[in-house]
């Protein structure tokens, strides 16, 4: 049965040891369960035959629980075979790393919120200055800004001016 | 000989001064285009829309052309240099693209593209000016029961020839499909998975995740290379070209996939993202040495090059003799077409020859220029490697935003990036294949659609899916598709 | 303590940014110099469709014959049948700038329930044209008329399966239902119809459904090739020329209905009086230029044209007819 299977990785979590795979299958199972249920409780189609708007929606979610388990199965046959020597691998912990990706997450909800009301080209200068500033370090605020302004409004030139994608106009500058 | 008279005159047309300015205009256009996330091919036509008001049919026609050829050229650019494809036929450049590039070998791989595409484009013209009107009306024999049987080949080609667990690219599949679901049931006006908010009835648009996964998980993933010290890939760059032995590995690759590109391209609402993963897989299959796929093998960038510009000149054949078009690019196009006062149809080669064949004279002619365009093109765009990451990134994820608005000026579609950001990002550290994902995505929708007509068609009855030779032979094929590494085990043990 | 510093500043610039964007209300008295700056012309669907044909080829001819001297962008904002642009028109209340165009999906998204917001949400500025359904059948279909159609349809309700390109409860679908309401067709619901997305014409060739509904211009190109026949049209009488002349009406065929794709320039809700006044004067003059009729020739549209509060009547009309049809198939909500 098995495609060439990588050496397991595993989380580290307050030094507990869990296998990615594990996880994934609970993952999977969980997000197989809740669709299942959500498509069960669609309602009837109006017209013609009444469940088939759930045929479809409720077979990929039994196939994704199918799934779970045959992925679990899989992990706890290597578990028993005692091949432990594959644990080795650590890949993932919460560190730095994630915090950075949370800090580029905020600041795309603040851009998404400061777009359409202050407009493109600031809030583009913000968001991409923001996010310079997060990969090289305060200290080099002064590139960072550069680049951001010139990023903000070559992209504006382009998109809005010259291909005539439409973008949002920041209030009474009107640019 | 009737074909070749016609494009004899049709060269008189497209190599008028005018007309070989247009395609050029057109083709860098659409190379532009194609390499911004976001912005594909019916966005170039679109923006161009204005302007044929002002060209007239000739001019116009071939100018979109151009940009739609040009914006496969494109596309594949930024997949190979720094894994984010900015349309779904860019997709399958990122499987060897991008190890190529990490290797070192972008300048190859860049070469190979331009290459590839340019003889895929090339091809599938010729068998255009022979045979259009016979794939044209072969096509329509597809009905709902035969789409849906190619989808699922499709797909479990997909999934089963992604590398790692096999169980884990069905669970992509299946997350994929799950996505498709989302928005109004165009069968039964019921709104599926939308918790009320208007933006998801229309669904999600595949290139929203395409982008998130792709763009904004380089740019999660570059926080953790740069936090290990990783630094700039490339400084140094070569030629771009290609070493005859690589030249050699992708002959066949090439040639196979073009035929195959064009006709998934002929096919109303298959398209480029099809051909380029159905040609991949293939390949892959084909291959003697499977297991260099996805490490940076030469000819898994040919091939899905060869296809996806293939496909863009097949996507051609239903909108002009039927008068259907089976892609946005084609529709914008259509649009214009009707703008122009042009009836597209079964009789528009007749009543129009001049524009017609103008414009598949121009496709040679585009292609040669592209070619030619792109590959000292491709020298300056190589350097962006030399960019150091911090700057880089950021810059990514600027793109990634105004490219996701760009498709539906819609704010709300920002929500969607981030969400499926950190998916993509969730399934990079649990080893999920984003691939069967991203093709479930952009099939799910019309895969399931094309199950329910097919369903209310035979009044419930499953027999229609095995009722025509094609979905027989479909269904073989994916049957094989699944049971391929299996059956190749079996044969190997008996070879020991 | 990098990252707190970073965080420092991100929230001082977005209060800076918050502050200085909620400061700025739009209290400017445009009416003197109206139309003045850009305007801003909304296709709600993608690029290529009716809608964007519609508006494009509007602000062309409103520019070309010199009517309007601002300059007018057209932009795409698709999304559920249009009902998105729907929802952002009311974020722009009591504005003049944004110019739209609308067609009977305006009130078939509200009825089924898309959307809250309907007819009376927009601000009809005029109607101008009208295109018209066509029902197709392949080459070599046994059918020759609607009636018999209509008459395999009474006799088993699932015999004749039925395409268009619109979801269920939309144009396409309804089109025709008007018709077999018309002839006393009683199970309407019953009646299978098929959605495809753009690829009907695709499938009403290969056999694959019996009967297409869907619009005259849609698929002029096969009709004239003869590759798709026609049953009937929709109009009260003959459109075009030539093979689509030659295309009877349903009522010609005993069928008493008709239906009318019309489409119309809409403004935002609440658009101001001097605003409204300006358009409807545009448009009076608009539809009598030569232009205008040129552009209606090259499309295929038939004059439509009433002006803004009569048309405003026609809305609430045909708001009625098809909520009699939709509550008959169960999908009015």
């Amino acid at each position: 049965m098995p495609g060439p299977e990588q050496a397991r990785q595993i989380f580290i979590i307050r030094g507990e040891k869990l296998s990615v795979s594990l996880i994934t299958g609970l993952i999977t199972f969980i997000t197989g369960t809740t669709y299942t249920l959500i498509a069960m409780n669609l309602p009837a189609a109006p017209l013609g035959r009444a469940n088939e708007p759930k045929i479809f929606p409720v077979s990929l979610g039994i196939l994704m629980i199918i799934l779970s388990f045959l992925l679990i199965a899989q992990e706890m046959k290597k578990r028993a075979s005692k091949d432990n020597t594959e644990y080795e691998k650590a890949v993932f912990k919460i560190d730095n790393h994630i915090k950075s990706i949370i800090l580029t997450v905020l600041n795309a909800a603040i851009y998404s919120f400061l777009f359409v009301r202050a407009g493109y080209v600031i809030s583009t200068f913000i968001f991409v200055g923001l996010e310079l500033l997060l990969f090289s370090g305060i200290k080099k605020w002064k590139s960072s800004a550069l680049i951001a302004i010139i990023f903000s409004l070559a992209i504006y030139i382009l998109f809005y001016k010259l291909l005539g994608v439409y973008l949002p106009m920041t209030p009474y500058i009107w640019i | 000989m009737e074909s070749f008279e016609l494009l004899l005159h049709g060269f008189t047309v497209a190599l008028q001064p005018m007309n070989i300015m247009w395609v050029t205009v057109g083709g860098i256009l659409g190379t532009i285009i194609g390499m911004l996330p976001g912005l594909g091919p019916a966005t170039g036509v679109a923006v161009l829309l204005p302007l044929t008001f002002t060209m007239g049919p000739v001019a116009a026609l071939i100018t979109m052309g151009g940009v739609y050829y040009g914006a496969m050229y494109g596309g594949s650019r930024a997949s190979i240099l720094i894994n984010t494809p900015g349309d779904g036929a860019a997709v399958a450049a990122t499987f060897d693209g991008y190890p190529m590039t990490l290797k070192g070998k972008a300048e190859s791989a860049l070469a190979i593209s331009a290459i590839a595409s340019f003889i895929g484009g090339v091809f599938a013209t010729i068998i255009m000016v022979f045979v259009s009107m016979p794939v044209a009306r072969f096509a329509v024999k597809f009905g709902p029961a035969e789409y849906f049987m190619l989808f699922v080949f499709a797909l479990a080609a997909t999934a089963s020839m992604t590398k790692g667990n096999r169980i884990k690219g069905f669970i992509s599949m299946t997350l994929g499909l799950m996505i498709a679901t989302i928005g109004i049931d165009a069968q039964s006006g019921v709104k599926r998975f939308t918790f009320n908010i208007l933006e998801l009835q229309s669904g999600i648009d595949f290139l929203v995740v395409i982008i998130a996964v792709y763009a904004l998980g380089e740019v999660f993933k570059s926080f953790k290379n740069i936090a290990e010290g990783k630094k700039t890939i490339q400084t140094g760059f070569g030629k771009i070209w290609i070493s005859m032995e690589e030249w050699k590995r992708c002959f066949w690759p090439i040639l196979r996939s073009s035929p195959l590109g064009f006709f998934i391209g002929a096919l109303p609402g298959a398209g480029g993202t099809m051909a380029s993963l159905m040609a991949y897989n293939n390949e892959k299959q084909m291959s003697k040495t499977p297991e260099e796929f996805g490490e940076g093998a030469i000819e898994g960038v040919a091939a899905p090059e060869a296809a996806n510009n293939a496909a863009s000149v097949g996507a051609m054949i239903p909108m002009l003799t039927l008068g259907i078009p089976g892609s946005g690019t084609t529709a914008v196009m259509m649009g214009a077409l009707l703008m122009l006062g042009l009836q597209p149809g079964p009789l528009l080669f007749q009543q129009q020859p001049t524009i017609i064949w103008g414009l598949i004279a121009s496709m040679f002619i585009g292609n040669i220029i592209l070619a030619v365009l792109n590959i000292p093109f491709a020298g300056i765009i190589v350097r962006v490697l030399a960019v150091p990451p911090r700057i880089l990134y950021p810059i990514v994820l600027g793109l990634a935003f105004v490219g996701t608005f760009a498709i539906s000026s819609s704010v709300m579609d920002f929500n969607l990036l981030i969400i499926f950001g950190i998916i993509g990002f969730v399934m990079s550290i649990t080893n999920i294949p984003a691939t069967p994902m991203i093709l479930a995505v952009i099939v799910g929708s019309n895969m399931e659609q094309s199950f329910r007509r097919a369903y209310k068609i035979s009044d419930a009855d499953l027999s229609i899916f095995i009722a025509s030779p094609i979905c027989i032979v479909l269904i073989a094929l994916t049957i094989i598709s699944i049971l391929f590494p299996i059956i190749k085990n079996i044969f190997e043990k008996i070879k020991k | 303590m990098e990252k707190r510093r970073i965080v420092t500043l991100i929230a001082a610039v977005f209060i800076l940014t918050a502050t200085v964007v909620f400061a700025a209300g739009s209290g400017e008295n445009e009416e003197a110099q109206y139309p003045k700056g850009n305007l801003d012309f909304v296709a709600p669907g993608g690029a290529g469709g009716g809608w964007d044909l519609t508006i494009r080829t509007t602000a062309k001819v409103l520019k070309d014959t010199g009517l309007v001297k601002v300059s007018m962008p057209v932009r795409n904002n698709p999304g559920a049948g249009g009902s998105v642009h729907l929802t952002s028109l009311q974020e722009v209340k009591g504005t003049a700038r944004t110019i739209t165009v609308y067609s009977p999906p305006l009130i078939l998204t509200n009825l089924n329930g898309t959307t809250e917001y309907s007819y009376n949400d927009v601000t009809p500025l005029a109607r101008l044209i009208a295109d018209y359904a066509v029902y197709v059948v392949a080459a070599d279909s046994p059918y020759k008329t609607m009636n018999d159609v209509m008459t395999a349809l009474k006799k088993d309700i699932k015999s004749v399966k039925i395409g268009g390109n619109s979801s269920v409860g939309s144009m396409d679908h309804i089109q025709f239902l008007i018709m077999a309401k018309a002839v006393g067709i009683k199970n309407l619901k019953e009646i299978d119809y098929v959605s495809f997305d753009e690829s009907g014409s695709a499938q009403v060739l290969g056999g694959h459904i019996d009967l297409f509904s869907t619009g005259l211009s849609e698929v002029l190109g096969l009709i004239e090739s003869r590759d798709l026949r026609a049953l009937a049209q929709s109009s009260d009488h003959r459109v075009g020329e030539g093979i689509i002349a030659e295309i009877s009406t349903c009522q010609e065929q005993g069928i008493d209905a008709t239906f009318v794709n019309w489409r119309g320039i809409f403004g935002p809700p609440e658009m101001p009086e001097y605003a409204v006044s300006y358009w409807r004067d545009i448009f009076a003059k608009m539809v009598k230029t030569d232009e205008w009729k040129a552009a209606r020739k090259t499309n295929g549209w038939d004059d439509a044209y009433l002006d803004g509060p009569d048309f405003k009547t026609f809305l609430g009309e045909v708001n009625e007819e098809y909520k009699g049809v939709l509550s008959d198939i169960g999908m009015l909500n």
